[in-house]
């Protein structure tokens, strides 16, 4: 299936800014962030601009956002 | 600090500190050693100093009987990585109530400054009434303890706080240095002076990397004091590090907390600047007076857009191993890195760029480092400024300032220099005052009279309990864009539970970078190498706790009443849409929500102040 994968921030160096990705049927968040090679913790995930947790199941044509997770000012 | 058992929970007063009190009426001074009466005096920082403050009925700032307090963590100074800090609290001339009493304030900085007062045999300097002409204060070790001095300042005067520093760095080299701006020396029109803070970083370089205690105008209450600068004479101290300790400070290097504002190259996500990136993803980036446009105009701001003009490069407050500092410099003709230009945190940037109308990377450091020089707080400084430009906006015929609006460098730039000068007491003064001179309050950004950071009162309801600035005493700034939690239930666990523990850091010493709960086995670890106290996790987060309602208490004391206890109106009544997180935050929404905190909060607060 066919995923629209966004990442922003230092998640993009090296990467990319915005991909549509293959991934295997019952894929979840961790699927894609293991498949980046992206630490998962302190992690943002979209699932379509909602929060959703690593154990998310994406389904074909769904856009996951990951975003670096900060603080501080 | 003199140690006597390892137990300080069930025996505070084993443990004692040493007290200067320095009366600047007289330039005379005497010291003791004061015995712990809890945990909160243990650990330090505003744990111990809102006691102190508690004890003064004060209702104006600005008069003698206001203490100004100088004090550290019990881990400044230690070998744990980020001891760094020294504390500053008074009764805030900025801050202050609707029945026009002060509000308690504590603001913290790093540099070395705190460690050479820690390695002078300190604790804890009380400076009383004020000066009659401008002086400076030396405490330096001496043989029989700590010494104190009191000195003329007049040469000081009108110099920028990084030129004061570098000043004083040719008399004592072995010493830091606090001191003020310009800005805190006009007092009277300014009350968000800053207290600038000496970094080994800028002693040796010649630049003005300082650090700074910004909040609450403690750099106004020294100026009032005519109290120019604090010098900290001493030789470095820094004990042997153990195993154990290297322990600590490996873990707080790896754990994921702190790694978040490591830079991109060790891995980490490249310190307080990132954020930009997350919030402009939520079109959630302050622009304008804090009104996202849904735009992408901040994109001039991100760092890849940063480095075409300038050469980026990370370093780190002494000793430590983050390296969250993002400062940029000016390249030379040959592509050699060149003068600092400034340092790019997220407030600053947002505060004197997208949110005055201005994404030219050159002119927010420009502003920035304007802003330092002068010695202001960047946050009261940027957010009052907006709030003239949003004015300006809304009535183009009868505008503040010249008919300054947003995105007219020049003139911004020129508003800064006369408000840290003490012409212009209409910014000078904060946003609260100048709101309420106008008749227009619902777009001035303050709560408590305090202004907001740079993160959108739509997305923190919590900012009704910060007790010393929005983001720095209530750790739920993020928790929107970070969790996207919009139930009650959600907001008032995370403010009577997590959030408040913010504030621990400004007890102990240490960075807030650390990145961990005070709840984290890593503090009682730290503390216990450290000092060899045994204090539970437990113990630690219930000291914080009471501390924490300590200032919520003083904060009733002084007048403040609970319709006070909210956002700017324009959250309620004018809902930006073009901020793509839940819009939740309605009337309804943050009257049960208070309700539901105080009804935790107020048992608990009971007896926490004197009779």
């Amino acid at each position: 299936m066919q995923i629209t994968v966004k990442l922003y921030g230092s998640l993009c160096f090296g990467r990319f800014h915005s991909a549509v990705r293959e991934y295997p049927d019952s894929s979840t968040i961790q699927t894609i962030v293991t498949d980046l090679g992206i630490p998962p913790d302190f992690l943002i995930r979209l699932k379509n601009g909602y929060h959703v947790p690593l154990e998310e199941v994406v389904e074909n044509g769904d856009t996951v956002s990951l975003l670096p997770m900060l603080d501080g000012g | 600090m003199r140690i006597l058992s390892q137990n300080p929970v069930t025996d505070p007063s084993t443990v004692l500190y040493r007290r200067c009190v320095v009366d600047l009426e007289t330039g005379t001074a005497s010291q003791e050693d004061v015995p712990c009466k809890n945990l909160e005096d243990v650990l330090g920082g505003f744990g111990r100093s809102y006691q102190i403050l508690a004890e003064r009925k004060i209702t104006e700032a600005y008069c003698p009987e206001n203490p100004l307090i100088l004090n550290i963590g019990i881990l400044t100074g230690s070998t744990v990585m980020t001891g760094l800090r020294a504390y500053f609290s008074s009764y805030s001339p900025l801050k202050q109530s609707r029945k026009g009493l002060p509000s308690a304030m504590w603001s913290a900085g790093s540099g070395n400054f705190g460690n050479k007062l820690k390695w002078t045999g300190l604790d804890e300097v009380i400076f009383e009434n004020r000066s009659a002409t401008p002086v400076y204060a030396v405490f330096s070790e001496g043989e029989n303890g700590p010494q104190v001095e009191i000195k003329p300042a007049a040469h000081l005067l009108g110099l920028t706080g990084h030129e004061k520093i570098m000043t004083l760095h040719s008399e004592y080299k072995d010493a830091h240095f606090a001191v003020i701006g310009p800005a805190g020396e006009n007092f009277n029109n300014v009350y968000m002076g800053a207290i600038v803070l000496s970094t080994d970083n800028q002693l040796k370089s010649g630049e003005g990397k300082s650090r700074f205690a910004g909040r609450g105008g403690m750099g106004s209450m020294m100026g009032y004091k005519n109290l120019i600068a604090i010098v900290a004479r001493s030789s470095d101290k820094m004990g042997k590090i153990t195993p154990d300790m290297r322990d600590v400070n490996r873990d707080v290097i790896k754990n994921g907390g702190s790694a978040r504002f490591q830079p991109v190259s060790q891995g980490g996500h490249g310190g307080t600047w990132a954020n930009i990136d997350v919030l402009q993803a939520f079109h959630a980036v302050p622009e304008n007076n804090f009104r996202p446009k849904g735009d992408e105009d901040v994109a001039g701001l991100f760092r890849p857009n940063v480095e075409k003009d300038f050469d980026v490069h990370s370093e780190a407050c002494f000793r430590c191993g983050i390296r969250c500092h993002n400062n940029l410099y000016h390249r030379n003709a040959d592509g050699s890195r060149g003068a600092l230009a400034a340092k790019f945190d997220f407030e600053p940037l947002i505060l004197f760029g997208s949110n005055i109308g201005i994404n030219d990377s050159r002119q927010v450091t420009e502003l920035i480092h304007l802003c330092d020089y002068l010695g202001m707080d960047a946050i009261s400084l940027g957010t009052t400024i907006s709030y003239v430009l949003d004015y300006n906006a809304r009535h183009p015929d009868q505008p503040l300032c010249d008919g300054v609006v947003f995105g007219q460098f020049d003139q911004i730039r020129e508003l800064i220099v006369q408000t840290g000068r003490g012409k212009l007491s209409e910014i000078g003064r904060g946003v609260k005052r100048l709101s309420e001179q106008t008749g227009e309050t619902s777009y001035a950004m303050h709560v408590k009279g305090l202004e907001l950071p740079a993160y959108l009162p739509e997305t923190n309801p919590a900012y009704a309990f910060a007790i010393a600035g929005g983001h720095m005493s209530m750790g739920t700034h993020m928790y929107l864009a970070k969790e996207g939690k919009t139930g009650l239930d959600d907001w008032v666990e995370v403010i009577t539970r997590q959030g408040l523990l913010q504030v621990g850091y400004d007890m102990i010493g240490l960075c807030k970078f650390v990145g961990v709960g005070m709840g984290h086995e890593l503090i009682s670890r730290a503390i216990s190498e450290a000092t060899g106290l045994n204090v539970s996790s437990g113990e630690i987060v219930a000291a914080v706790r009471r501390a924490y309602l300590r200032g919520l208490a003083l904060e009733l004391r002084q007048g403040y009443e609970d319709d006070e206890y909210t956002l700017p109106g324009q959250v309620f009544e004018n809902p930006n849409p073009n901020v793509t997180l839940p819009a939740f935050v309605t009337r309804e929404f943050f009257a049960e929500m208070k309700l539901r905190v105080w009804a935790i909060f107020k048992p608990e607060m009971e007896g926490l102040l004197p009779e």
